[in-house]
């Protein structure tokens, strides 16, 4: 019989725990724990442990849960779902929608915007109140989009325009004193 | 059998044990009684789409998931668990009648109470699998497939949360091995 070392105690007793711990083993296991007073009162432990794990009773699930979760399901009953796939329009739902819309017309007004401010060099003889209206459309659709997304103003127009803000368009928009305030 | 009346004897057979599972995960009543309400109810909505006898691992699976999806946002929040000897487990096993309590006592050492100190030292993923294997009697392969790990991942789980733990009863009270 091989003796074995209090060393090799966790191995054993990992091979005793997996089942696969064979003849020879076991009786140098359990010679060496007649012996070894600090592996005995270990593996006593480990038994000990193993032994209330197993008989530890399964905790009653409260009653107000099961009547919750009674109330959720078998009281409602609900029609089960006919298609598991979504068309692909509805995948997202109707929130993202509604801000990319709004994201797509502020877009489109600093579009016109930078078409009608396009020659940096030319008089700035645009009619002022239609500045003023597509600076309201741009405000708020960015106030819009960012509040449907819960994204910060500054994050939608990043996701959206700002990242890629061409030069004149750049130009153009810190020209207008309303538009500077919104967007620069 | 009819939908509900298959749902409600599943949850009567159930309830208890995945109860019992959330609560020793997560160490706190009311998060344990949200992940076990959803849970079923996600699996009442999912119902027809699952397999007969896939139902109680979908379950267990759904449980799992939720129980880490809960200690990942209690983590992100700062909240922190309720700490050991607040009684949420001793007060919910109070009620069960415990053949334990009794012959183990050791000097007002109470081992279950030892050892449950001992499974909150753990981390998650290794207590979870000792709650698997130990409370939910589930074999190695099962919890390998449950929590969609390889088979070796849990032996040297188990290994290593056994090993913990008896270091974690050996210090707290020495003379368990007396019982």
């Amino acid at each position: 019989m091989k003796n074995i070392t209090c060393d090799e105690l966790d191995r054993l007793l990992q091979e005793r725990f997996l089942g696969t711990l064979n003849g020879d083993e076991a009786l140098a296991l359990q010679a060496h724990i007649e012996g070894c007073a600090s592996c005995r009162a270990r593996v006593g432990a480990d038994d000990a442990i193993a032994r209330t794990l197993a008989t530890m009773p399964a905790i009653p699930c409260p009653p107000h849960v099961l009547r919750a979760i009674k109330a959720a399901t078998v009281d409602h009953p609900t029609p089960a779902r006919r298609s598991r796939r979504l068309p692909s329009w509805q995948m997202f739902g109707w929130k993202p929608a509604w801000a990319g819309m709004a994201a797509a017309c502020a877009c489109l007004a600093l579009f016109l915007m930078s078409r009608a401010l396009r020659h940096d060099t030319e008089p700035f003889d645009i009619d002022p109140g239609r500045v003023e209206a597509t600076a309201d459309v741009v405000r708020w659709s960015i106030v819009y989009a960012a509040h449907t997304l819960h994204h910060t103003q500054a994050r939608v127009l990043h996701q959206t325009v700002a990242g890629d803000l061409p030069r004149s368009l750049h130009s153009a928009v810190s020209r207008v004193p309303i538009l500077r305030g919104v967007i620069l | 059998m009819n939908r509900e009346q298959a749902f409600t004897t599943l949850l009567e057979q159930e309830k208890d044990r995945v109860y019992s599972y959330a609560l020793h995960v997560l160490h706190h009543p009311e998060d344990a009684e949200d992940v076990v309400q959803h849970a079923f109810i996600q699996l009442w909505r999912e119902w027809d789409h699952i397999g007969r006898d896939k139902r109680k691992r979908w379950l267990m699976q759904v449980l799992h998931n939720r129980c880490m999806d809960s200690i990942r946002s209690r983590r992100a929040t700062g909240a922190r668990f309720l700490p050991t000897g607040q009684g949420h487990l001793e007060t919910a096993t109070m009620t069960v009648a415990s053949p334990l309590t009794a012959d183990a006592r050791l000097e007002g050492h109470d081992v279950r109470k030892v050892i449950e100190a001992g499974m909150e030292t753990l981390p998650d993923s290794t207590r979870s699998m000792m709650v698997l294997h130990y409370f939910q009697d589930q074999p190695l392969d099962g919890i390998a497939d449950l929590l969609r790990v390889p088979v070796g991942t849990v032996k040297a789980a188990l290994h290593r949360g056994r090993k913990k733990l008896l270091e974690f009863v050996l210090a707290t009270c020495p003379d368990v091995v007396e019982s």
